[in-house]
C-alpha cells in the first residue's frame, strides 16, 4: 500500500522552526468537566444558528441547542448535560473581537446523553441521508475557517469528485493536535473516510501528511490495510515535505495533484473536496457513534504553561479553565493567540470559549513572541515574492496598499493572497505585509460597495430625469390640447352668439331650435328643460284665459334661452380651465345681468297674466310667482340630478381621471348650490305668501332630497377614502402614523355619512325636521367652502403622498445602503415612482383647486353682497359651518405639520446615528436633531391642545 | 495582565535576518576584492575606503538630521556603508582624498536622499556618484596605478590627501582604457605594446575580478539575493562578446578579457544585484541584468568611455518600473501573468 506517490513543489514557503516537540509528546488527556460552558451561535462561516432552547432549560448531552438557519450554517449541541443558564451577547473568540449570542451552560456533571442516532450500515445508506445527518450532528470544518462541512460535501450537479484529499498537513509550527489525533484516532480517520467515500464515491483518496509526522502517516497506513472491506476505492498516505505552507487547501492541492485551484473557482470544479482529518473523525464520531461536535482535540503551548499537550475539550471550555490546567503563569504570558504563530488571532483576554476551530492555544512569553520590530523601510529586496506560495509580488503590492493605489493592487492579483504570512515571515525590514494586505482587501471591499451604490444612484437620478422629462412633455401636450379646445369653445361661443343675435328679432320662441345647433349633450340638457317647461308650467298654466300674453311669453322664453347659454358657456370655460378670474367674473356677471333681464320678462309676463285676470289679481301675485319660482327650482333641480348622475356614472366607470372627476364633482355642486338657491328663493318667496300649506307640503321633500343628496355624497367621500386606505395598507409604503391618521379619516368620513343617512331617514319618515339644519351644515356649504373643504382635502392628501413619496425614497436608499438585492430595491424603485405620481398629480389638483377657490371666492365676494338682503335664509345656513370647520381645517394642519416634523426629526436622528457610526464630526448634526425635536414638540402640543379644544 | 493584540504572522525569521545582516553579508562578500585589490594596487583601496565611509556615515547622519529621522535606527541598516564601499573600490585606488569625497556625498546626499531616500531611490547612488565623477574628472578618474608599482602604506597616504608630490610614472590606464584608445593597432601589437595591457597587468586584474566573483557565490549561497541579474548580465556581456569577436578577432576582444577586466564583476555582484534600484521579479531581474550586460558591451566597444558598468546600470535604472509592469510571475491559480497596469475605468 506504500507505493511512493508523485508530489509536486509549491512555489515559495518557508520553514519556521516547528516547535512541536513541546507538546506532541504526551498521549491525548481529558480535561476535567468545566462548571460552566459558554457556546457562541456564531462558530463557522455563515448565518449564525438559530435558537431551539431558552434559559432555564436543562439540556442533554448532545441536544441541540441551535439549528442550522439557512443553506450556509450549522447547528450546535450541548456538550454535557446540565442547566442552560443565560442567553446573551458575549464576546467570542475573532480575530475583530466580535460579540455573538452565547448560550451559557452551567454542568451538573451526570453526563447524560440524550438519544443518539447512529448510522452502523453507513454504506448501504443513501449519501443524501448522510449529508442530512453529518448537517444535524454540527460538523464544520476543524482545520481553520470552520464551514459547514455538508456544505461542501454537497458539489455542484456538474462536478464529479474523482479525488478526495485528507489534510493531515499540519504546517503550521507548535500545532500538535492533527498529529496526535492521526497517532492515536487513525481508525476514526479511515473511518471517516469511508463514510465520505460513501457520500462523494470519489476514484482515490490521498492523505497528505508532512514528513515531520511519520509517526502519523505509520499509524494511518496501519489502519488503511486493516480496513480493506470499507474502502473501496484506493487511499494513500503521502508524506509530504515539510514546508510552511503545504497545510493550505489550495497548496496541498498543488502537492498531492499538481493541480492549480483556477482563480474564482473551489476545488470542486477539479473534482478534488478536500477535507481536514480532524473534520474526517468528527463525521466518523457522529455517524457511527452519534456524536455531534460537542469536543475537540486542542493543543496548549506555548512557555507560559507548563504542561503542554493535547486536551480533548469540550466546545464552550473557558481557556481560562484550560490554561489553568495545564498550569499557566499569568505573570508570564505575554501573547495569547488561538490557532498557529502563522495565521492565529490574538485574544484580548482569557475568559473566551474554546470553539469548534480552536486547534490551538499558544500562550506565549515574551521572550518566546517578543514585540514586533519597528518597520524599515522596503528594499525589495524579493525575498518576501520568493517566499509566496501564491506567486504574488508582496512588495509591489505592499507598495501600492501604502499608497491606495487600490486598482493597481487589485492588477497585482491581491485578493490571491492566502495572508499565510511567509511575506511578512521573511521580510528584512519587519514590514507586517499580511496587515497591509489585508487593509488593502477592506479599502477595495469598501470601494465596491462605494461604487455599486453609486452607480445605483447614477441609474435612478438618469430615471427620474427621464421621467420628468416625459412628464413635462405630457404636460405640454395636455396645455396645447386645453388650448386648442378653449380656442374651439370660443369659436363656438361667438358663433353662438352670433346665432343669437340673429335670432332675437324672429320670434321663433322654441329652445329646441336652439339646442340643435348645440352638440348632443346640450341637445339632451336643452330637450329636458324644454321636458320641464312643458310638462310643469303647462300644467299651472291651464287657468289663465285666452289673453294677449304670448309676446311676453316669447320675450321671457328668449331671455331665459339667452341665459342658459350664457350660463353654459360660462360652464365650459370653467371646465377647461383656461379662463383667468377676471374673465370668469365678467362672464358670470354677464349671466347674471341675462338672467336679471329673464327674470323681468318673465316679471313682465306674470303682470300681463295679472292683468288678464283682474279680480284676483292681489291675492294671485304671489302664488304667480311662487309659480314661477317652482318652475326655476325644478329646471334647476333637474339639471343638477342629471349631472349628479352623469358624474356618478363617470365615477362608476372609472375611465375619468381624478382631475376630470374632480371637475365635474365641482359642476355638479355648483349646480346643487342653484338649485338650492332657485329653492330658498321659492321658499322665500312661500314664507312671503299667506298660503303656509304650500310650505308644509313641500318643505319636507325638498328637505329631503336635499338630505339624500348630502347622503350620498358622504357615503362617496366615505367610499372613497376607505379605498385610498385600503390602497394604502396594501401598498405598505406608508408608514404607521399615517395609516393611522388615514384611518381616523375614513372613520370620520363614515360617522358623516351615517348622519347623513339617519337625518335622511328621520326625515322621510316624516319626523320633525329639526336635525335638518346640522345636516345642512354639512351637506350644502356655499360653493366657495366646497371648493374649500376640496381643496384641504386635497392638500392634506398632497401633504399625506408627499410624506409617503419621501418614505419610499428612504426605503430605497436604506436598501441601496444594506446592498440588498437589485430586485427589492427595483421593487422599492417603482413603489417611490408611484408615490411620486401620486404626489405630483395630488399636487397639480391641489394647484387647480386653489385657483378654483381663489376665484370663487372673488365672484362669490362681488356676487354675494347684493343678495344678501334678500335670501336671509341661505345666508344663516352659510355662516354657521366656517364657525365650525375652523378648528378642524386647523386640527388638520396642526397633525400634518406634526407628523412631518416628527419625520423630519427622526429623519435627523438616523442620519446622526449614521455619522456616529462612521465617527464623523457630529456636533453640528447634533444641535440639528435637537432643533427637529423642540419643534416636533411644540408641534405635538399644539396639535393636542387643538384635539382637546375641539373636543370641548 | 495586558496581553498583545496584534496580527498575524506571531512569528519572524528577520529578528535574525534584518537589513542589517543583509548589509553586513555583502560587505563580507567584498572582502576577497578588496584583499586582491590591496594586493596588487597598494593601501589606496583600504585608505579610499575608510575616507569613504567615514565621509557617507557623517553624511548620513547629517542629512538624517535634516529630515529629523531617527538617526541610529537608520545608520544601522548599514546601506549608506555599502554605497560608500561600492564607490571606494569603483574610483583608482590612488584617486586624491576629494574625489573620494566629492563622489561619497554626492551619492549619500543627492543621489540617496534627496531621490527619496532608503528604499526609494530610482538609481544606483554609487554609480550616480561614479558617473559625475567620470564625467567631471575623467583624468584623476581613469589613472590607475601599475600592479605591483604601489608606494608605501604612508606615501600611498600622502598621494591620497595631496601631502607629497605626484609620483606619474606610476600610473597609468585601465586595460579597458589603453584598448579603447588604440584603435590603429591589431591586438596583438597592442597587447605587446601596452604596459596596461601587458600580461602581468591583465593577470592583476583577472586576479581582483575573480575575487569579486568569489564573493558573488558567497552571496548567492547566502541567498541574498537570486542568480537572474548576475547571470543575466554576464551571460549577455559574454554573448555580445562572443559574437563580435568571432565577426572580427583583431577589432573586438575576446570574452574573457571583457569578463575579467574592468568593474565588470563587481557590476555583476555588487551593483546590478542592488534591490532597491533593480526589477522587482525574478522575470524583471534577468531581463534587467541582460540589458545592463548589453549596454555595457555597447558603451564599451562603440562608446567614448572606456569603462561602461554605471552608465548601464543607470540607463537600466531609467528601465526598471517599466520592466517591473511586464515581468510579473503568474500567480497562482491563474492561466498567465498578467502585463501592464490596470486599464483606466473610464
Amino acid at each position: 500500500m506504500s507505493q511512493a506517490i508523485k508530489l509536486w513543489d509549491i512555489h515559495g514557503g518557508i520553514h519556521p522552526e516547528e516547535n512541536k516537540s513541546q507538546s506532541n509528546q504526551l498521549p491525548i488527556s481529558t480535561l476535567p468537566l468545566p462548571k460552566k460552558l459558554y457556546l457562541p451561535l456564531q462558530q463557522h462561516i455563515g448565518s449564525p444558528s438559530e435558537l431551539t432552547v431558552k434559559i432555564g432549560d436543562k439540556v442533554l448531552k448532545g441536544q441541540r441547542l441551535a439549528e442550522a438557519n439557512g443553506f450556509i450554517s450549522a447547528s450546535l449541541h450541548a456538550p454535557t448535560s446540565g442547566t442552560i443558564v443565560s442567553i446573551e451577547e458575549r464576546q467570542i473568540p475573532h480575530a475583530s473581537g466580535l460579540t455573538a449570542e452565547t448560550i451559557e451552560i452551567e454542568t451538573d456533571g451526570l453526563e447524560q446523553w440524550c438519544e443518539r442516532e447512529v448510522i452502523t450500515d453507513y454504506l448501504h445508506t443513501d449519501p443524501i441521508a448522510l449529508l442530512a445527518h453529518i448537517r444535524n450532528h454540527g460538523i464544520t470544518g476543524m482545520g481553520g475557517a470552520g464551514f459547514p462541512t455538508a456544505v461542501k460535501l454537497t458539489p455542484k450537479d456538474d462536478d464529479h469528485i474523482d479525488t478526495l484529499i485528507i489534510n493531515g498537513a499540519e504546517c503550521e509550527p507548535y500545532i500538535t493536535s492533527d498529529q496526535l489525533l492521526m497517532r492515536e484516532r487513525a481508525d476514526q480517520v479511515i473511518d471517516g473516510i469511508s463514510v465520505l467515500g460513501q457520500i462523494l464515491k470519489p476514484k482515490r483518496c490521498i492523505i497528505g501528511v508532512e514528513d515531520n509526522k511519520l509517526d502519523a502517516v505509520k499509524a494511518l497506513r496501519d489502519s488503511i490495510d486493516a480496513h480493506p472491506k470499507t474502502l473501496p476505492f484506493e487511499v494513500k498516505v503521502a508524506a509530504i515535505p515539510t514546508k510552511y505552507p503545504s497545510g493550505g487547501e489550495k497548496q496541498l492541492i498543488q502537492i498531492l495533484t499538481g493541480k492549480e485551484v483556477p482563480h474564482g473557482s473551489i476545488p470542486a470544479d477539479l473534482g478534488i473536496v478536500c477535507q481536514n482529518v480532524g473534520t474526517v473523525a468528527a463525521i466518523s464520531k457522529a455517524v457511527l457513534e452519534g456524536e455531534p461536535l460537542i469536543s475537540r482535540i486542542t493543543t496548549v503551548t506555548g512557555d507560559a504553561v507548563s504542561q503542554k499537550g493535547n486536551f480533548e475539550t469540550l466546545i464552550g471550555t473557558p481557556i481560562e479553565d484550560l490554561l489553568a490546567h495545564c498550569g499557566v503563569d499569568e505573570s508570564k504570558l505575554f501573547r495569547l493567540i488561538m490557532g498557529g504563530p502563522m495565521m492565529g488571532f490574538t485574544l484580548h483576554s482569557t475568559d473566551l470559549p474554546v470553539i469548534k476551530t480552536t486547534n490551538c492555544i499558544l500562550a506565549a512569553t515574551e521572550q518566546e513572541f517578543p514585540n514586533p520590530a519597528q518597520a524599515q523601510d522596503c528594499i525589495r529586496c524579493g525575498m518576501c515574492a520568493e517566499a509566496c506560495p501564491a506567486e504574488l509580488l508582496p512588495q509591489q503590492l505592499y507598495w501600492f496598499s501604502r499608497s491606495k493605489e487600490f486598482d493597481k493592487a487589485k492588477h497585482f492579483n491581491l485578493f490571491d493572497c492566502i495572508e499565510c504570512g511567509a511575506c511578512s515571515f521573511v521580510c528584512p525590514s519587519h514590514i507586517p505585509l499580511v496587515q497591509h494586505f489585508r487593509f488593502a482587501k477592506g479599502g477595495i471591499r469598501q470601494e465596491e460597495q462605494a461604487h455599486i451604490k453609486s452607480e445605483h444612484a447614477k441609474m435612478r437620478f438618469e430615471a427620474r430625469q427621464d421621467r420628468l422629462a416625459k412628464e413635462e412633455a405630457e404636460k405640454e401636450a395636455r396645455r396645447k390640447a386645453r388650448a386648442d379646445a378653449a380656442a374651439k369653445a370660443k369659436a363656438e361661443k361667438e358663433a353662438k352668439a352670433k346665432l343669437a343675435e340673429s335670432q332675437e328679432s324672429p320670434t321663433t320662441n322654441t329652445p329646441t331650435a336652439d339646442a340643435s345647433e348645440g352638440d348632443d349633450k346640450k341637445a339632451a340638457i336643452a330637450a329636458a328643460i324644454a321636458r320641464s317647461k312643458s310638462k310643469k308650467p303647462a300644467s299651472n298654466e291651464t287657468t289663465p284665459s285666452s289673453v294677449d300674453i304670448k309676446p311676453f311669453k316669447v320675450a321671457s322664453s328668449q331671455a331665459r334661452a339667452a341665459h342658459l347659454q350664457a350660463q353654459r358657456a360660462l360652464n365650459a370655460a370653467k371646465e377647461t380651465g383656461e379662463l383667468s378670474k377676471e374673465q370668469i367674473a365678467e362672464q358670470e356677471a354677464n349671466v347674471s345681468s341675462l338672467k336679471k333681464a329673464y327674470e323681468d320678462a318673465k316679471a313682465k309676463l306674470d303682470q300681463a297674466k295679472n292683468g288678464n285676470t283682474v279680480a284676483p289679481a292681489q291675492e294671485q301675485a304671489p302664488s304667480v310667482d311662487i309659480k314661477a319660482l317652482k318652475v326655476a327650482s325644478s329646471q334647476t333641480r333637474a339639471a343638477y340630478l342629471k349631472a349628479q348622475r352623469a358624474f356618478d356614472t363617470a365615477k362608476e366607470a372609472g375611465e375619468l381621471s381624478a382631475e376630470q372627476l374632480t371637475e365635474q364633482a365641482s359642476e355638479v355642486s355648483k349646480l346643487q348650490t342653484d338649485y338650492e338657491n332657485a329653492k330658498a328663493k321659492l321658499d322665500a318667496a312661500k314664507n312671503g305668501s299667506p298660503t303656509q300649506t304650500a310650505e308644509a307640503a313641500s318643505s319636507p321633500t325638498v328637505d329631503i332630497k336635499a338630505l339624500k343628496v348630502a347622503s350620498s355624497q358622504a357615503r362617496a367621500a366615505y367610499l372613497k377614502s376607505q379605498r385610498a386606505y385600503d390602497a394604502s395598507k396594501e401598498d405598505g409604503s406608508t408608514s404607521e402614523d399615517e395609516l393611522s391618521a388615514q384611518l381616523k379619516k375614513v372613520e370620520a368620513l363614515q360617522s358623516t355619512y351615517e348622519k347623513a343617512k339617519a337625518a335622511l331617514d328621520d326625515a322621510k319618515s316624516g319626523k320633525t325636521p329639526a336635525s335638518n339644519p346640522v345636516a345642512k351644515e354639512k351637506a350644502s356649504p356655499s360653493p366657495s367652502e366646497t371648493f374649500e373643504n376640496k381643496y384641504k382635502q386635497v392638500k392634506v392628501e398632497t401633504s399625506q403622498a408627499r410624506a409617503a413619496a419621501k418614505q419610499a425614497q428612504k426605503a430605497v436608499d436604506e436598501a441601496n445602503e444594506q446592498g440588498k438585492d437589485e430586485t427589492q430595491i427595483k421593487e422599492l424603485e417603482t413603489a417611490l415612482a408611484e408615490s411620486v405620481q401620486t404626489y405630483e398629480k395630488l399636487n397639480s389638483k391641489k394647484l387647480v383647486l386653489q385657483e378654483k377657490v381663489k376665484a370663487r371666492k372673488a365672484v362669490e365676494a362681488s356676487a354675494v353682497s347684493q343678495p344678501k338682503e334678500s335670501k336671509p335664509a341661505p345666508e344663516t345656513v352659510a355662516e354657521q359651518p366656517p364657525a365650525e370647520d375652523d378648528p378642524t381645517k386647523k386640527l388638520k394642519e396642526l397633525k400634518v405639520a406634526a407628523s412631518q416634523s416628527k419625520a423630519a426629526w427622526r429623519k435627523l436622528e438616523r442620519e446622526l446615528g449614521k455619522a456616529q457610526e462612521a465617527g464623523e464630526d457630529t456636533a453640528e448634526l447634533e444641535q440639528k436633531v435637537s432643533a427637529a425635536k423642540t419643534t416636533y414638540e411644540q408641534a405635538n402640543e399644539a396639535k393636542t391642545t387643538a384635539m382637546a379644544a375641539l373636543n370641548s | 495582565m495586558s496581553l498583545l493584540a496584534i496580527t498575524s504572522p506571531h512569528m519572524n525569521k528577520s529578528n535574525a535576518r534584518g537589513v542589517g545582516f543583509i548589509m553586513t553579508q555583502v560587505v563580507l562578500a567584498t572582502v576577497p576584492g578588496i584583499l586582491a585589490m590591496t594586493w596588487f594596487f597598494g593601501w589606496g583601496t583600504i585608505i579610499n575606503i575608510c575616507f569613504a565611509l567615514l565621509v557617507a556615515l557623517a553624511c548620513e547622519a547629517l542629512v538624517l538630521k535634516l529630515r529629523k529621522r531617527p538617526i541610529g535606527f537608520y545608520l544601522k541598516d548599514g546601506s549608506a556603508i555599502v554605497t560608500a564601499l561600492l564607490l571606494a573600490l569603483a574610483i583608482p585606488p590612488l584617486a586624491p582624498w576629494w574625489l573620494t569625497l566629492v563622489g561619497v556625498a554626492f551619492a549619500i546626499i543627492v543621489a540617496k536622499h534627496m531621490y527619496g531616500g532608503m528604499g526609494y531611490n530610482p538609481f544606483n547612488p554609487a554609480m550616480v556618484a561614479y558617473a559625475l565623477l567620470l564625467v567631471s574628472f575623467p583624468v584623476d578618474m581613469t589613472q590607475w596605478v601599475l600592479p605591483d608599482t604601489a608606494p608605501s602604506f604612508s606615501g600611498t597616504f600622502q598621494h591620497i590627501f595631496g601631502l607629497a608630490p605626484a609620483f606619474d610614472g606610476m600610473t597609468s590606464a585601465t586595460p579597458l582604457d589603453a584598448f579603447k584608445h588604440s584603435a590603429n593597432q591589431t591586438l596583438n601589437e597592442l597587447f605587446q605594446s601596452t604596459p596596461a595591457l601587458k600580461s602581468e597587468t591583465l593577470h592583476a586584474w583577472q586576479f581582483v575580478s575573480m575575487a569579486y566573483l568569489l564573493g558573488g557565490i558567497y552571496l548567492l549561497t547566502r541567498r541574498i539575493y537570486t542568480w537572474h541579474a548576475p547571470v543575466g548580465m554576464l551571460g549577455s556581456l559574454s554573448v555580445m562578446a562572443l559574437i563580435f569577436s568571432l565577426y572580427d578577432a583583431d577589432v573586438y576582444a575576446s570574452v574573457s578579457f571583457h569578463l575579467l577586466t574592468g568593474a565588470t564583476m563587481l557590476g555583476a555582484f555588487f551593483i546590478v544585484t542592488d534591490p532597491v534600484t533593480t526589477a522587482t521579479s525574478t522575470k524583471g531581474r534577468l531581463i534587467f541584468g541582460i540589458g545592463v550586460g548589453v549596454l555595457i558591451y555597447i558603451i564599451r566597444a562603440f562608446g567614448n568611455y572606456p569603462d561602461a558598468v554605471a552608465f548601464a546600470v543607470l540607463l537600466m535604472n531609467f528601465a526598471a518600473p517599466f520592466i517591473d509592469q511586464y515581468s510579473q510571475p503568474r500567480t497562482y491559480g491563474h492561466k498567465q501573468a498578467r502585463k501592464g497596469l490596470p486599464k483606466k475605468k473610464d
